[in-house]
């Protein structure tokens, strides 16, 4: 009498859980198929890329990869992208996280603080209101279609984002560390560079990657900054799609190109994704 | 006495040293595009003549906004996709971050999460292409199959007004319903257990834990997340300038691209000024309830 009830109860819980794992089958595979189809396409000929029905088994090829990145211009366009994207890093971190400090650690000198935070959250969604003065002031002093004017850009647009998220990362460790070594006889500037800063080593590091992906990913100020031999890879990829024809094996090389450092860097934090992907908001 | 003074000074100058570079950066990046965005909309711009700033028209490009029927179109189509994808994503979002959590084991969810954060992490603009290829015509794989299942007869989904909102819902639901779900997990993973064996001793039912426990320590959380999701959603650009272009015709021509259109194809800097401040107002409404609904979890 016992054992079957049981059973029968085991069985319900099972339906439950069969019915949860199909729907996370079909949720994860509807997540990762365009990714794959993406991937498997970049390896296909011309012929492949237009058989119907759609082939999954065919014979790869490079070709692809070659004709973007050797034949057409993609490599320099590559190289842009990650110059932009260092340099920005790097310039963002070294007028944010001074910033953030501040704000972690000045709470009763800024006394506006929650104005200023305002104003940065403004900042959190950048319009055409910022793109057209940043568009003609680059114009005017001859840098528009230059790699610099797109690192300012990335510059501006992310500074909100890099305060947000290391003045959490200060917040975590106690303001008494600092307050020690300055009775210890050190200065606030070198208790920042040489006690709190090398503490939040993994925060920076994290910061840095945010950045780094957004930079990367970043369409619409690339768009309208940079022109020719100085685009990026997001504005020079629908290039590849011509009112003549699409390259569609090129296209989906480059795409793969773009996607796969940033999932690479995206899996080395997700232990801080979702700190920061909510700009700091959820810890 | 003067040592004293000197301490003083520094002690008053120290945090600035911090904070003037960003101060540097907000002054010369956002208030001078504001008032010269102001000005400009005030101005009539020539195309025919760039380099001149125009006349002086008072509010006539604000007039002219209210009274052009593609504005109005691209604010309705800026809604109805937003009006859909945002409680798909958040409903479908949620229920993904509660079976993960409760139907799951540690490892497999860990697992899990690497392969579900492909779409959020790829580019726009790749998103964009990538569909973009699965909906074409004739040889896209979502269109052979639909055909196969006797849908889609005529071609793209992209090429007809009919199906080219739901078809960029669609794809803007794929690429960031993980990103709510994602958030909201961490939210359940960092619940407090005591509440839950609180009421487990008075013999709640998990719909009452949910309504009562679970529910309002995520609310906070919830707020955040869609309010992240509202702005970028009123933001569309990237995918829709990749996949459709705002056509056919203008059928999907979001209020950003639409703002894109008025300045940088037009070149009309006085009317695009004046959509663009239209536009910063809205996003600036948003970012005050954004910034409201954060302030207040702390």
């Amino acid at each position: 009498m016992t054992t079957e009830r049981r059973s029968v109860k085991k069985r319900k819980i099972d339906l439950v859980g069969i019915a949860a794992y199909v729907f996370l089958a079909a949720f994860t595979f509807l997540s990762v198929f365009p990714w794959f189809w993406n991937l498997l396409s970049s390896f296909k000929t011309t012929t492949d890329i237009w058989a119907r029905p759609p082939l999954f088994i065919f014979d790869p090829t490079l070709n692809n990869y070659y004709s973007a990145f050797v034949t057409r211009n993609f490599a320099l366009f590559l190289k842009n992208t990650i110059v932009v994207g260092l340099a920005a890093t790097a310039l963002c971190l070294v007028i944010g996280v001074p910033a953030a400090y501040a704000f972690s650690r000045f709470k009763t000198f800024i006394g506006n603080n929650q104005l200023f935070f305002f104003i940065l959250t403004t900042r959190m969604a950048p319009g055409f209101v910022e793109i057209i003065p940043l568009y003609l002031i680059f114009k005017n002093i001859g840098l528009l279609g230059s790699p610099i004017a797109l690192v300012f850009a990335h510059v501006y647009v992310n500074l909100a984002f890099v305060i947000w998220l290391m003045k959490g990362f200060f917040d975590e460790i106690t303001v008494d560390l600092d307050e020690r070594a300055m009775i210890d006889g050190a200065s606030r500037i070198r208790a920042f560079f040489q006690l709190i800063l090398p503490l939040t080593l993994p925060g920076l590091v994290t910061t840095a990657i945010f950045v780094l992906i957004f930079s990367w990913n970043e369409f619409l100020f690339a768009l309208i900054l940079t022109g020719g031999l100085s685009r990026t890879l997001p504005v020079a990829i629908p290039g590849l799609v011509t009112p003549a024809g699409t390259y569609w094996g090129e296209v989906m090389a480059v795409a793969t190109v773009i996607t796969v450092p940033i999932l690479i860097f995206a899996t080395a934090v997700r232990k801080y994704l979702v700190r920061g992907l909510t700009f700091g908001a959820v810890k | 006495m003067s040592k004293i003074n000197w301490a003083r000074a520094k002690r008053f100058w120290t945090p600035w040293l911090f904070l003037v570079p960003t101060l540097i950066v907000i002054l010369v990046l956002d208030l001078y595009p504001f008032f010269t965005i102001w000005d400009f909309s005030l101005r009539s711009w020539s195309f025919g003549h760039p380099e001149s700033m125009g006349e002086p028209v008072g509010l006539l490009n604000y007039f002219r906004m209210m009274h052009d029927m593609t504005f109005w179109d691209s604010i309705k189509v800026t809604l109805t996709i937003f009006g859909i994808a945002l409680p798909v994503e958040f409903f479908l979002g949620f229920f993904v971050a509660l079976v993960l959590y409760h139907k799951v084991s540690d490892r497999i969810r860990k697992i899990l999460i690497i392969p579900l954060l492909i779409p959020l992490t790829t580019a726009p603009v790749v998103v964009g292409l990538v569909f973009k290829y699965i909906f074409q015509g004739d040889f896209g794989v979502f269109t052979y199959y639909a055909n196969l299942l006797g849908f889609f007869r005529e071609g793209s989904v992209l090429g007809s007004p009919n199906t080219v909102l739901p078809a960029v819902t669609i794809v803007e639901v794929w690429h960031w319903t993980f990103f709510i779900g994602l958030i909201l997990l961490a939210g359940l993973l960092a619940l407090p257990r005591e509440p839950y064996e609180a009421a487990a001793m008075d013999g709640a039912t998990s719909w009452m834990k949910f309504k009562y426990i679970t529910f309002p320590f995520l609310k906070p959380l919830m707020g955040i997340v869609v309010i992240l999701r509202a702005m970028d959603l009123m933001r569309l650009f990237d995918e829709l300038y990749i996949l459709t272009g705002g056509g056919p015709g203008t059928s999907s021509e979001s209020l950003m691209m639409y703002t894109y259109r008025t300045n940088f194809v037009w070149w009309d800097f006085g009317f695009g000024g004046a959509v663009s401040l239209f536009f910063f107002t809205i996003i600036l409404l948003m970012s005050l309830v954004f910034f409201d609904a954060t302030s207040r979890k702390d």
